[in-house]
């Protein structure tokens, strides 16, 4: 049986010198498809940042493009390689073309200690109502917020109000309340940080976010 | 502690009323929304499997999963972007989004596929409190648009 082995080895390695002559390609077994993270430019054109960590180590994404791969949770995470906008379309565009758009952000401004919207936040309501058209959004947060004049309980109030002045506006225009999500974090998130006691119109808003 | 479900329902009741309460009133628990489809991926909600429909709301634990016909894309409350391609398990694990008290916390387990990410305010304010769970790792956000591929096991 040995014997044979033998043999075979020796005629194989007597056809070597022909094959090296007329080589037959054979092509290698393709590689193993391995995990992957790829970062890349968001739509305000934007690079940010991305780490990668398993049991093996951890490797940064910090350029365009720039791609990890990973065998295993135990294996080091590969060292970033560029990869073309081909490549990255090919692995990961079935998921890229099914993002969502971004939500849309609005604010409305108040008098001081007032509840009542002005003629200008009233024209805005019309690009709110519009994003929740384009948007078909069903998720509408509508946040109340004031300035640090008052007791923070009282301005939790009239953040409320505020907030759902604007809902109601909304509401008669034909926003589903079920759509809808208002809150007050009354002074408790100054969009300009002040002391206590300080008017600031800045800080008397409502907050919109259309998703 | 309850003897019949009666008492851990008024007991639910009561803990939602006190949170709703709080923080002003249609306080919910919605995490996010469905924005984009395509065929008919699926949200594993506890027990149910629910066909995932546009506009629907999601819930912390919400599992979404895609088969090779569906794709499925949801915007988070934070205003974070994610969308599976087709074959592919991803579960909203953990969502709090209270910027006002400083909590933020984002855990996604993406258990196969494909999906892409755009980060929001909560890898904005805390990135080390956004994070995406993978079988062979965890990819750390620092904002703000990726994507992952896990092979097929």
């Amino acid at each position: 049986m040995r014997l044979a082995w033998i043999f075979a080895a020796a005629a194989l390695l007597a056809m070597l010198p022909a094959c090296r002559k007329n080589p037959v390609t054979r092509t290698p077994a393709p590689p193993k498809p391995e995990s992957a993270v790829v970062l890349l430019k968001d739509d305000n054109g934007h690079v940010g940042r991305v780490r990668f960590e398993n049991a093996g180590g951890s490797v940064e994404l910090t350029g365009e493009n720039t791609m990890t791969s990973i065998s295993a949770a135990d294996a080091a995470p590969a060292a970033p390689v560029a990869v073309s906008a081909d490549e990255i379309a090919r692995r990961f565009g079935a998921a890229l073309e099914g993002l969502p758009a971004p939500q849309a952000e609005f604010t409305l401004y108040f008098d001081l200690g007032s509840d009542r919207l002005n003629a200008e936040s009233e024209a805005l309501l019309t690009a709110v109502l519009q994003a929740v058209q384009t948007r078909n959004s069903t998720d509408v947060s509508i946040i109340g917020h004031t300035d640090t004049t008052d007791s923070p309980q009282s301005n939790f109030a009239l953040g409320l109000r505020r907030a759902e002045q604007v809902a109601d506006v909304l509401r008669s225009r034909g926003l589903s309340p079920e759509f809808m999500t208002v809150e007050s974090h009354g002074e408790g998130d100054l969009l300009v940080k002040t002391a206590d006691g300080v008017k600031e119109p800045r800080n008397r808003r409502v907050e919109i976010t259309v998703r | 502690m309850f003897n019949n479900c009666r008492g851990i329902r008024a007991y639910i009741l009561v803990a939602i009323v006190l949170a709703a309460g709080m923080r002003g009133w249609s306080a919910d628990e919605t995490v996010g929304s469905v924005k984009t489809l395509t065929g008919s991926p699926v949200v594993v909600r506890g027990q149910q499997t629910i066909p995932a429909a546009l506009g629907m709301h999601l819930f912390e634990k919400d599992l979404l999963r895609t088969d090779a016909q569906s794709r499925v894309g949801f915007i988070l409350r934070d205003g974070a972007r994610v969308s599976l391609g087709p074959e592919s398990e991803l579960a909203v694990e953990k969502f709090v989004f209270e910027p006002g008290q400083g909590k933020l916390e984002l855990l996604l387990r993406m258990i196969r596929g494909v999906a892409a990410f755009v980060s929001g305010k909560i890898t904005q304010l805390s990135p080390a409190s956004a994070v995406v769970e993978t079988p062979v790792g965890m990819i750390g956000l620092r904002g703000t648009k990726f994507a992952a591929a896990l092979a097929a096991r």
